[in-house]
């Protein structure tokens, strides 16, 4: 379009799409049909930026094709079982434009593929709202003719909305993409559901927001689909679902309606607590398929609250009942707050008495509840996503993540007026999730610091202004491939024979050479910088020309927030990964107490020997780059810390056997992956397509 | 006049992972059983030549090789396939009788119903696994992931993942004819892909060992198999005065046939799954209407989707992203699910000194619905003893047990909790469990033994308990518990087994 007045014909902020706010078994219950349809408000992606002049392999930008098919998603309606493609949507046909999208149908493809994509964008937007910073996918990795690996960039996440028969969708964490599923009903309550109608799980606003969660987690920390504990996987399935579940409280009209329904208690059984409602229901459970903060008891059939069992967190294992317990720690967390926050409201409305009348509460009371219920979620989810920045990248316990939320929101906020870090950690606490490694449970000690070690700070000055430089260099882009690209050549180094980048002595080359042989850095990060790494385990690496330990560095991030006093704040965050290879020998075989370890050096092209695993150590540094000082250390150390003040080099004892028992131990997660698991013996294969069977 | 039976001598022999017992009761002390009998012949490895080896050795310690009463538990590769492979060896015995469980009572309604309703689901594995193997044989299909960094490793999981899934079918179905796409003809197909697991029967054995074991063995019985009925009596057996027998299962029930594992009923639960017809009728490959999920408007034409296919999934920067077989995995929970239900239908025997009142229990393979079935309040015998009628149920019997044959090889789902392990009260209980690791289904390795079961039972056994792989367990905890065995128990115990690198062997003293 040719648009020579800008100012005057405006560019849309957002595209409206309508959808399910749930999914469509809402829609059949006069109760709940009100508030089943929304109109999703998703990002305008048809800047028409015409071709650049000259350049005859230039397209314009941006410009959403059928599909749809845009900047972060792409989704293909191909179902393999029947060999059917189905015809695409193209969103930006007029009367689809002028009406919102097109109207919700279950028997509609096109309907489901524009659901799809309203509810991935609107998940995406929110993550990238949080961490102000593009949401990335994760890189696909092709291997390259030395033997190597590269990282190519991943455009976009592709989406395929009817590929599997039966009630299971899942993140592809190898294919970069969404499959999901659909079936027949066999419902447990008949008058709930038509037995043998088709479900869509691709048409469930949870079911995609969890999906699409898993793949910006997915997309920010890679090695956490290589679970070295049984908190990992718990981990990607529990924050899928804190998101899923915060993102509903953005809908302020279900929000309304929830809170007249349960009289400002959200803590009662609410649609909002449940996720994945016509998924449950179809394939025969009563309620929801995880329910966060109560459950369907058996024999009454009736809704009751959920107790948090501390017992719970060390005996139960499988991933999804496992992750309940921290969506229901955050979501306590959550009621607490929130519960604080209309203390005034309710003893204002009330009188004092503090008991509200019988039957519905005034509609202004409702909108003020909404709000208050709106705003506290839009923090936890912040606060959740946030975390993030601050977990290690790899081995992440729940008790990591505690601290990662506190740091983050110490980080963020300077005075908790609110006591939101209180709530949260009071939740953790109830349910036996204690973080290791600190002496008391209050905010001072669970925020992580970094030493102030004389030796290094000069070392982090200069390191710290070649940050500045990747700063400068990555600050103005959107072009999410042009920030991968850049960011790679920062981290390895420029391209020799690129006039534009060959200068730049990369960040893996700086680190290798500035801290070779510092033991304060050793001792800082829990990794190995010294000597006698092939003792250890870890392969000697000669890619700067000198044998120095190999490590990676995993991730190199700007962090742009508004700090604690109101200013903004210019963080750099930086992961860094180093692997051990260790073999494992039980003296008696009927006997795991018996077990004697030894090492061997990982290689790139050779198998693994038998009997062994690798041990990964990493570290995430927070760089403060207006002080150019280290602001956290955030480490999984690979080194035994003690051992190393006492100037031995040992591998971390305690981490290693808590590797070798997660390995070793039976109680996995499901019979499929009992009977089949060793055909996917890596997890970084196909790990979510067999947790998420159904139970 | 007849004495009663005094002493059953019990053999486990050694084939692999699978069951063979043979039972023979004795009155006195001259050596000659008074009755023979045997449950099941199977083993989830071993040729012709070694069941025919086994069988052999079964037939010389049988007198005048006569074999009183054979018992089948159920369709399982490793409870019946020495009937076909050794099938020879079977025909030189005289048979008295056939037990087999009401599943296979031709004229049992709910029999057929259910040989339906899972031959629909055999019919769905076996296509999976032809379709499943195409793609895997398709040089095509490897070429899109070679590229990739985990390429060989996913070709690897799949291929793996498919032979899983046929070793699984193999235990009760003869393997499906291994299908080539028409693209592959002419190319050197992958070689691995297209291999039949190892071990599994040839085409024509399963059919073959049962069609033997319900219509072959009547030439030597002269009669037809008996249908066990849990409840119900069972025709007289001469020379087992003192001996009576009881059947507990399988629940002719089809709910209770369809549970596999109940909540707190089981160690180590794991999830189970529910039927699916819609997966069943995508891989028949049926197109018309009404059994897609949109209206043919909705669909591209031909070429457009040959174009689709095309910009999709041939381009070099997205042929990783290929879901061709990503729905065929659910195949896998299809497995599990028939390997699951025919254990289930196990028939399930007690075998009660009525002197004395000690019970051996062989529940075959039998699940968490099997094991709840026997508690049934329907479920009751009435006998005499004593000039009264006294009323039997599954709890007197278990509280009464002194020998246990683990079911389903030591996994978590064949020794129920609540309704089983944890009512066997007798302090004399010895347990036997029929695990060979080093000749195992692959699937398997991983299910068994089960933690949970093996610690208890260990604990109720007092460390009594053998494997076929170690004879007398040597787990750290079993050692410990037959530590404290007094001396006189000790011996005693020392006494009553026999462990030979062909069989283990237990007397029990009614």
């Amino acid at each position: 379009m040719n648009n020579n007045a800008p100012y005057l014909i405006r560019r849309p902020d957002y595209r409206k799409l309508r959808g399910y706010a749930f999914d469509p078994s809402l829609s059949l219950n006069l109760d709940t049909v009100v508030i089943n349809h929304i109109t999703y408000k998703v990002y305008w992606e048809d800047e028409f930026v015409p071709a650049p002049p000259g350049d005859p392999n230039a397209k314009p930008k941006g410009i959403l094709k059928p599909g749809p098919s845009g900047e972060y998603i792409e989704v293909v309606d191909y179902d393999p079982s029947t060999g059917i493609f189905y015809l695409p949507v193209d969103l930006n046909d007029h009367y689809i434009l002028a009406y919102d999208g097109l109207d919700a149908s279950e028997s509609n493809p096109m309907f489901h593929q524009q659901m799809v994509y309203a509810v991935a964008m609107t998940t995406i937007s929110n993550f990238e709202r949080a961490l102000g910073r593009k949401a990335m996918w994760s890189p696909r990795k092709v291997n390259d003719p030395t033997g190597q690996y590269t990282m190519e960039f991943v455009q976009q996440l592709r989406i395929y909305p009817h590929a599997l028969r039966e009630a299971n969708a899942y993140y592809s964490p190898q294919k970069k993409a969404l499959l999901f599923g659909y079936f027949s009903a066999a419902p447990e309550d008949m008058t709930l559901q038509m037995p043998g109608s088709l479900v869509f799980t691709c048409l469930s606003h949870d079911i995609v927001a969890h999906e699409t969660s898993h793949a910006l987690l997915d997309g920010m920390h890679s090695n956490y689909t290589t679970p070295g504990n049984p908190d990992m996987l718990a981990f990607h399935e529990a924050f899928a679902d804190i998101v899923a579940l915060f993102q509903h409280f953005t809908f302020p009209e279900v929000l309304r309606h929830q809170i007249c329904k349960t009289r400002g208690n959200l803590e009662s059984q609410n649609l909002l607590g449940e996720l994945a409602q016509e998924f449950g229901k179809a394939i025969g459970h009563y309620g929801a398929l995880r329910d966060a903060i109560g459950g369907i008891d058996p024999e009454t059939k009736e809704w009751k609250p959920k107790v948090p069992d501390p017992a719970e967190y060390s005996t139960t294992m499988e991933p999804h009942d496992r992750g309940s317990i921290l969506v229901a720690a955050v979501f306590e967390a959550f009621i607490t707050i929130y519960k604080s926050r209309i203390a005034d409201l309710l003893r204002i409305y009330t009188g004092g008495t503090g008991v509200l009348p019988d039957g519905a509460i005034h509609p202004d009371l409702v909108d003020r509840l909404a709000d208050e219920a709106a705003k506290t979620s839009g923090h936890v989810l912040r606060m959740c996503i946030r975390a993030l920045d601050y977990c290690p990248p790899t081995d992440l316990n729940f008790g990591d993540y505690l601290r990662a939320l506190i740091t983050a929101d110490v980080d963020s906020l300077q005075d908790d007026t609110r006591g939101y870090r209180l709530a949260f950690i009071d939740a953790f606490r109830k349910r036996g999730i204690y973080p290791e490694g600190i002496k008391t449970l209050s905010v001072e000690s669970l925020v992580y610091k970094a030493e102030n070690i004389e030796t290094l700070n000069t070392k982090f000055d200069i390191l710290g202004n070649f940050l500045r430089s990747f700063r400068e260099a990555v600050y103005y882009t959107q072009d999410r491939k042009k920030i991968f690209d850049i960011t790679k050549v920062y981290i390895a180094g420029g391209r020799p024979g690129d006039p534009a980048t060959q200068g730049i002595q990369g960040l893996h080359q700086r680190i290798a050479s500035k801290f070779d042989g510092s033991m304060d850095f050793e001792r800082l990060t829990g990794l190995v910088f010294t000597d006698n790494w092939e003792q250890l385990g870890v392969r000697t690496s000669n890619a700067h020309h000198f044998p120095a330990p190999s490590f990676s560095i995993d991730s190199l991030k700007l962090a742009n927030r508004v700090g604690p006093d109101g200013k903004i704040i210019n963080q750099i965050v930086l992961t860094m990964i180093q692997r051990a290879g260790v073999t494992y020998h039980l003296a008696n075989p009927d006997d795991v107490s018996t077990v004697q370890f030894g090492a061997y050096l990982p290689q790139k092209n050779i198998p693994a020997p038998p009997d062994s695993f690798e041990l990964k150590g990493s570290c995430t540094l927070i760089f403060d780059l207006d002080s150019l000082k280290l602001k956290y250390a955030i480490s999984k150390p690979l080194l035994d810390l003690a051992e190393l003040s006492n100037g031995r080099k040992a591998i971390n004892a305690k981490r290693r056997r808590a590797q070798f028992d997660f390995i070793c131990n039976e109680d996995n997660f499901n019979a499929f992956s009992l009977y089949f698991g060793d055909s996917f013996a890596s997890s970084s294969l196909e790990p979510f397509a067999f947790i998420h069977q159904s139970c | 006049m007849s004495a009663n039976v005094n002493k059953i001598v019990l053999r486990m022999y050694r084939i692999g992972t699978g069951d063979c017992f043979t039972l023979k009761f004795f009155k006195d002390d001259t050596g000659q059983p008074s009755f023979t009998m045997m449950i099941d012949c199977g083993s989830c490895k071993g040729d012709s030549a070694k069941f025919t080896r086994f069988v052999q050795l079964i037939s010389a310690d049988l007198p005048d090789k006569r074999l009183d009463l054979l018992v089948i538990t159920h369709e399982h590769l490793d409870h019946i396939i020495g009937f076909s492979r050794a099938q020879a060896e079977f025909k030189k015995l005289k048979v008295g009788q056939v037990w087999v469980g009401w599943t296979e009572d031709p004229t049992n309604t709910l029999a057929a119903h259910l040989k339906e309703k899972y031959g629909k689901d055999v019919k769905a594995l076996k296509t999976a696994i032809q379709k499943m193997s195409a793609f895997l044989a398709d040089p095509d299909y490897h070429a899109r992931f070679t590229g990739e960094f985990s390429g060989t490793r996913i070709m690897a999981a799949k291929s793996s993942f498919s032979r899983g899934l046929e070793e699984s079918l193999a235990l009760y179905q003869d393997p499906a004819p291994l299908g080539v796409t028409g693209k592959a003809k002419g190319k050197k197909a992958v070689a691995d892909a297209a291999a039949p697991a190892a071990g599994a029967p040839a085409p024509g054995e399963m059919a073959r060992a049962m069609d033997y074991i319900l219509n072959g063995l009547r030439a030597q019985t002269g009669q037809a198999p008996f249908y066990c009925y849990p409840g119900k009596p069972v025709p007289a057996l001469p020379g087992t005065e003192g001996i009576r027998f009881y059947v507990l299962g399988p629940p002719e029930n089809e709910a209770a046939l369809k549970t596999e594992e109940v909540k707190d009923d089981v160690y180590d639960r794991k999830t189970s799954f529910s039927q699916n017809q819609g997966f069943n009728a995508a891989l028949e490959g049926n197109t018309d209407e009404d059994s897609l999920p949109f209206l043919s408007c909705f669909a591209m034409n031909p070429d457009e989707k040959k174009a689709a296919y095309k910009k999709f999934f041939d381009q070099p920067d997205n042929r990783y992203r290929n879901i061709d077989t990503d729905w065929l995995n659910y195949a896998g929970a299809l497995a599990i699910r028939l390997e699951k239900y025919i254990n289930n239908t196990s028939l399930v025997l007690a075998l009660e000194f009525t002197g004395s009142g000690k019970v051996l229990l062989f529940p075959g393979d039998a699940q968490s619905g099997n094991w709840e079935s026997w508690h049934d309040p329907a479920l009751n015998w009435k006998i005499e003893k004593g000039g009264q009628t006294l009323t039997v149920t599954a709890t007197d019997l278990l509280n009464r047990t002194v020998f246990y044959k683990v079911g389903h090889h030591l996994s978590h789902n064949g020794t129920a909790s609540r309704s089983g392990l944890d009512q066997m009260q007798s302090p004399e209980l010895v347990s036997l469990a029929t695990l060979d690791y080093n000749n195992i289904n692959t699937i398997w390795k991983n299910t068994m033994p089960s933690p949970g079961v093996l610690t208890t039972l260990t604990a109720k056994a007092k460390g009594r308990v053998f494997r076929i792989d170690e004879g007398l367990l040597q787990t750290p905890a079993a050692l410990a518990e037959r530590d404290k065995m007094s001396k006189a128990g000790a011996d005693a115990f020392a006494a009553s087994y026999k462990v030979d690198p062909d069989f283990i062997e237990l007397s029990f003293n009614g």
